[in-house]
């Protein structure tokens, strides 16, 4: 018996040293000239000090491949792709090579072996920037043409250690005997200033908004007084324990053969806002003519910047011809009042359509999405991401990482050198994550995708990610125990103190009667 | 215990078990391979199985490692007569196995064929359930069947000379290093193979009574304890349940759950001689036994005609067959709704909708229905890639992934001219070894819609008339498969014509032939001209004074009104008329759009 555990112990120190032998790049390569392709495209980038390891798949021929890189301190390491191709690197030498290269370049040498013949390609760099990104992301996974809620669920990711951990996932349903609801869930949003309050929507048997703040979970309908619709896209106030919201009725049209797919649009729309500890609901914006919906605080919480349409009525006809403008409203905090709105970029007048603000923390940039119609653009190939800088009120588009399929779903870290976007640009149809790094200048650099261990995880995902945002801290409660929370609290209805618009009412019942054109 | 193994090897070499296991493995091969063969092709296109990184999230969760293997071994099913061999042999040992485990005598070895005979017949009694590919009928219980044996015959190999203290002894080492790690035996059984590790489990429980008559409740308790604590210890208990989700479908339930018990039973019989003389006396019971055992299978298998003919028709859909499919669709002697979809591609394929809709033997047929099972190839057939992805994506997503939805997809996307996402899919039918060729042969030509379409006739014709952006409210793939819901091109005014005369609506047949009447030449199609006539026989002659309508028709209906007044029943009316419209008009079940599931 001893004999064995001698020999089992021997074949693992052998296994440890073989592992932990270096590996070195062959004395004589040929270069082939050119950049070499990998998946993801993680070359020539700027990434922050913090990410997960960058692993990626080579698309080179190839029967072994070598990797060199380069630190500014001079420190080489050579690393090795497994049998798929896959660079694979230890989350501990990463972590060692980013903080070498602080402010620096990591600079790569792919080196293939085909046959006796080792060929090297032209070297690409890593600038690391000494600039963290936001720890978490969160996100919704969904298959593109949003037809049925199938497997969706929220999910949040660890930025620092490529790990996926789920909020509430649709799935959990078909294993709990108990749950006698089905929710569609979507929008999850956090408290820039304490990012443990958040919230996200559910839609199906129970709709409303699961709402955490100072650590309580609370299930609220905020459709009260004469609000004709529940709300549905959100904003947390910068600072205050204050959710803006939109009062609103989507509708999705699929088409027969329009490569969008999907239009998705608003038959209603108005602003209210949520006061989370007196439990009650105004108005902030209320008109019969216009489309009010995405909204963002700016930082210092004086303005809400939303879009605009002065469209009042959608149907599947005139979806095309539906065009946003982006105002915004003052905020008075002592008297929880708006003043009337101002347009901030009016872009009706030349025949395009703006939606989605978002501000730097630093109140310089306003970053947006520009399309040729609508406010939703998951699907209009026409959408791209645009910067607007407050002070010189220059306006222009972020090329390096629009492309001719749609751009989505943008934010800013909490530092605001770091965007995040969705972008389909890889297959027109499975929306991915990418980051990029912006600058001072507004000036958005090359961006690269969500790192995952399995470099090719995301192109085999046959899902779309959806209304992400970056967080710093993870979500604290688990899915079980939100399924717990959905299944067994009653929902809490806020009351309503604005004036109540007996317009809005019908008269003998007191249910909201809004005529829509179908 | 060596010289005690030969002594049961012995046995399994009788020559009559020899013959019976043939037997038996050959009934089993026909049984599969020729007689359900539509099925075993079904089951396979419901199933899917790569190597990609979402699959390894399942195999993490339970049953993940069996669902994996199981799946890998049901791709090939799509050549039904290789793997019907194949599972045959496989539950032919397990059985074979079980008789050497159980020391069944040669003379009643048939006993040992019985857990195998009812996992023969789980996928058949399925029904409608294999398209919701909740396990991967057929292998899963084969390969659950084969853990608990070895299981188990390892279990009786350490613990083979029966005695309690031993077995308590190694337990009490177990218990030593803690609670906990005992329950992992459970956990693992029953993690990776699911509802076969608690079969296992109790088949040991079983064998271990059936020899030891003084310590019976000791080991039923040690047997049983780490079942049970390993889902205290270990398993959430949102999970209890979860190995017997399946069990929802009642034919499953009840054949699963005879197979997966049947050996425990069998082992509890603690002796055949008891039986009583009668039994013991028979010579022949084995055969006896055997025809027994193959005529219940072959009575509680799912012998609709609708549903095998589904299948059937199906398979020549997929094998872009559209001769076999309209020449079996004609066959079927009750067909469903399906049958009537699938029958309306191939008449669709071969230029014969018009002349040949309602020819049919449709009395029973309930057309229109809510499963959407079938609607991404109803509307990939129709010409609208994009519904048909939607439903595609809609089922692959609600019901899990399999081959069919995957192949759907990929030809929609190629169809809309996104052969990025097209290249997506392919990639991960490369990782099956079944449809790399199929990915392979689709990437040859999908540089243009044009080209793909030249080298793809069926997907080619599927694109008939000009796109428009309608939106359209997809509920009735009937009616849309008739009526494409676009383009006023000359093909879709004849279809809504048509399904006018399919939806029994002759008001709107008639304002549809006043408005577009001519564009069908000086020869009407035979059903559009009895309705012409029906309509005169209602009393408005208007079309018929517009139209020719040919004598012969019009005595035909004359016929075919008198038997209907005469009240002669469909089947009489079908042997006469069986090919007129006015059969279907005055017998088929009217189609009716329905809610949504």
């Amino acid at each position: 018996m001893t004999r064995y555990i001698r020999i089992l112990i021997g074949a693992l120190m052998f296994m440890l040293c073989a592992s932990s032998c270096t590996v070195s790049v062959p004395e004589r390569s040929s270069s082939v000239n050119k950049m070499p392709n990998i998946y993801p495209d993680y070359t020539d980038i700027i990434v922050p000090i913090n990410i997960a390891p960058l692993n990626f798949h080579i698309e080179e021929k190839g029967e072994e491949y070598l990797l060199k890189a380069t630190l500014p301190s001079g420190r080489e390491s050579v690393f090795k792709a497994n049998s798929n191709g896959d660079v694979v690197f230890g989350l501990k030498e990463w972590r060692e090579m980013l903080k070498d290269a602080e402010g620096g370049e990591i600079v790569y040498e792919l080196y293939a072996r085909q046959g006796s013949r080792w060929n090297r390609y032209n070297s690409f760099h890593q600038t690391v920037s000494s600039d963290s990104i936001d720890r978490y992301i969160t996100y919704r996974l969904i298959e593109p043409l949003y037809t049925a809620i199938g497997n969706m669920g929220i999910y949040q990711y660890d930025l620092e250690t490529a790990e996926q951990t789920t909020i509430l996932d649709y799935r959990m349903k078909t294993l709990n005997r108990d749950m006698k609801h089905t929710y569609c869930m979507n929008c999850h949003t956090t408290q820039k200033s304490n990012p443990n309050n958040r919230l996200f929507y559910i839609r199906g048997t129970r709709s409303g908004m699961v709402l955490t703040y100072n650590g309580e979970v609370r299930l609220v309908n905020p459709k009260c007084g004469d609000m004709p619709f529940s709300t549905g896209y959100s904003a947390w106030h910068p600072t205050l324990p204050l959710i803006a919201g939109i009062s609103e009725k989507v509708r999705q049209s699929f088409t027969t053969n329009d490569p969008t797919k999907i239009y998705q649009f608003d038959l209603f729309g108005d602003l209210v806002l949520y006061d989370v500890e007196k439990n009650e609901v105004t108005n902030i914006v209320r008109t019969k003519d216009k489309l009010e919906g995405l909204m963002c605080w700016s930082p210092d919480g004086q303005y809400l910047y939303f879009s605009s349409s002065d469209s009042a009525h959608a149907s599947p006809t005139n979806l095309n011809k539906l065009r946003y403008d982006i105002k915004r409203v003052k905020f008075d905090a002592n008297t929880k009042s708006f003043s009337e709105p101002e347009m901030v970029i009016c872009a009706s007048e030349k025949d395009s359509s703006v939606a989605s603000p978002k501000i730097t923390p630093d109140g310089r940039f306003l970053m947006y999405r520009k399309a040729k119609y609508g406010m939703y653009m998951q699907t209009n190939k026409t959408a791209d991401i645009y910067v607007m800088n407050l002070e010189t009120k220059q306006h222009y588009p972020l090329d390096s990482i629009n492309s001719p399929q749609p751009e989505n779903f943008h934010d800013f870290s909490s530092t605001g050198r770091w965007i995040l976007f969705e972008s389909k640009k890889e297959d027109a149809n499975y929306g991915k994550v990418y980051f990029s790094y912006f600058d001072s200048n507004g000036v958005a650099h090359k961006p690269f995708a969500l790192p995952h261990e399995y470099p090719q995880y995301d192109r085999e995902l046959l899902k779309c990610y959806n209304t992400t945002e970056f967080t710093t801290v993870p979500n604290k409660l688990t899915a079980d125990e939100y399924h717990a929370i959905l299944e067994r609290d009653t929902m809490s209805h806020p009351t309503f103190a604005s004036k109540i618009d007996s317009s809005y009412l019908d008269g003998a019942s007191g249910a909201s009667v809004v005529r829509i054109q179908k | 215990m060596v010289l005690s193994f030969n002594i049961k090897m012995q046995r399994l070499k009788d020559k009559n078990t020899i013959i019976l296991a043939l037997v038996w493995t050959l009934l089993a091969v026909i049984y599969w391979g020729v007689y359900q063969q539509d099925i075993l092709y079904s089951i396979h296109s419901g199933s899917f199985y790569t190597e990609a990184v979402p699959f390894v999230e399942r195999v993490v969760q339970e049953d993940g490692w069996a669902m994996l293997v199981a799946r890998y071994f049901t791709q090939f099913f799509i050549a039904p007569l290789s793997a019907s061999i194949v599972v045959a042999v496989v539950l032919c040992l397990c059985s074979l196995g079980l008789g050497l485990l159980l020391n069944i005598r040669q003379k009643d070895m048939v006993w040992a064929f019985v857990p195998s005979s009812l996992i023969l017949l789980i996928p058949s009694v399925a029904g409608y359930n294999i398209h919701i590919p909740i396990r991967d009928l057929l292998v899963m219980p084969t390969l659950g069947y084969v853990c608990v044996l070895l299981f188990v015959a390892l279990y009786n190999r350490v613990f083979g000379e029966n005695k309690v203290s031993d077995i308590i002894e190694a337990r009490g080492f177990a218990g030593m290093a803690g609670v906990a790690s005992y329950p992992i035996v459970g956990y693992l059984l029953i993690w990776f193979i699911g509802i076969y590790g608690v079969v296992a489990m109790l088949t040991l429980t079983a064998v271990l009574w059936k020899k030891n008559d003084s310590s019976r409740v000791t080991i039923l308790v040690l047997s049983l304890v780490p079942i049970i604590l390993s889902h205290f210890f270990v398993f959430d208990t949102r999970y209890f349940l979860s190995p017997f989700d399946h069990y929802i479908y009642t034919g499953i339930f009840v054949a699963e759950l005879l197979a997966s018990l049947s050996p425990m039973a069998i082992a509890l019989v603690k002796s055949y001689a008891d039986l009583g003389e009668r039994w013991e006396s028979l010579k022949w019971r084995n055969w006896i036994g055997l025809a027994v055992v193959s005529l219940t299978v072959f009575l509680c298998t799912e012998r609709n005609s609708g549903f095998r003919g589904e299948c059937r028709l199906f398979r020549d859909m997929m094998n872009l067959d559209f001769d076999a499919l309209v020449k079996d669709a004609n066959e079927i002697e009750e067909p469903n709704w399906a049958c009537f979809s699938f029958r309306l591609i191939g008449l669709e394929q071969k230029g014969q909708i018009e002349n040949r809709l309602f020819d049919y033997n449709c009395y029973r047929g309930e057309y229109i229905s809510n499963s959407k099972f079938y609607y991404p190839w109803l509307y990939l057939y129709a010409g609208q890639p994009l519904i048909s992805l939607s439903y595609a994506m809609d089922y692959h997503l609600m019901k899990e992934e399999n081959y069919g939805n995957m192949q759907v997809m990929v030809i929609d996307y190629v169809m809309i001219g996104e052969k990025e996402a097209a290249e997506k899919l392919l990639n991960q039918l490369d990782d099956n070894i079944v449809y790399r060729d199929w990915a392979d042969n689709v990437r040859k030509h999908y540089g243009t819609i044009a080209d793909f379409c030249k080298h793809n006739p069926p997907y080619g014709k599927a694109i008939r008339g000009a796109f428009s952006n309608n939106i359209v409210v997809a509920q009735m793939p009937f009616e849309e498969f008739l009526y494409a819901n676009y383009a006023a091109t000359e093909t879709n005014i004849r279809r809504r014509i048509l399904c006018s005369l399919f939806m029994k609506n002759i008001e709107d047949f008639k304002m549809l032939m006043n408005m577009y009447g001519r564009s069908f030449g000086p020869v009407l199609p035979v059903a559009h001209q009895e309705a012409i006539c029906l309509l005169a026989a209602q009393g408005d002659e208007s079309l018929l004074t517009k139209f020719p309508v040919s004598k012969n028709i019009g005595e035909r209906v004359n016929n075919i009104l008198k038997c209907v007044k005469q009240k002669e029943g469909y089947k009489e009316i079908r042997e006469k008329f069986g090919d007129s419209y006015l059969t279907y008009y005055f017998f088929a079940v009217k189609p009716e759009r329905k809610e949504e599931e």
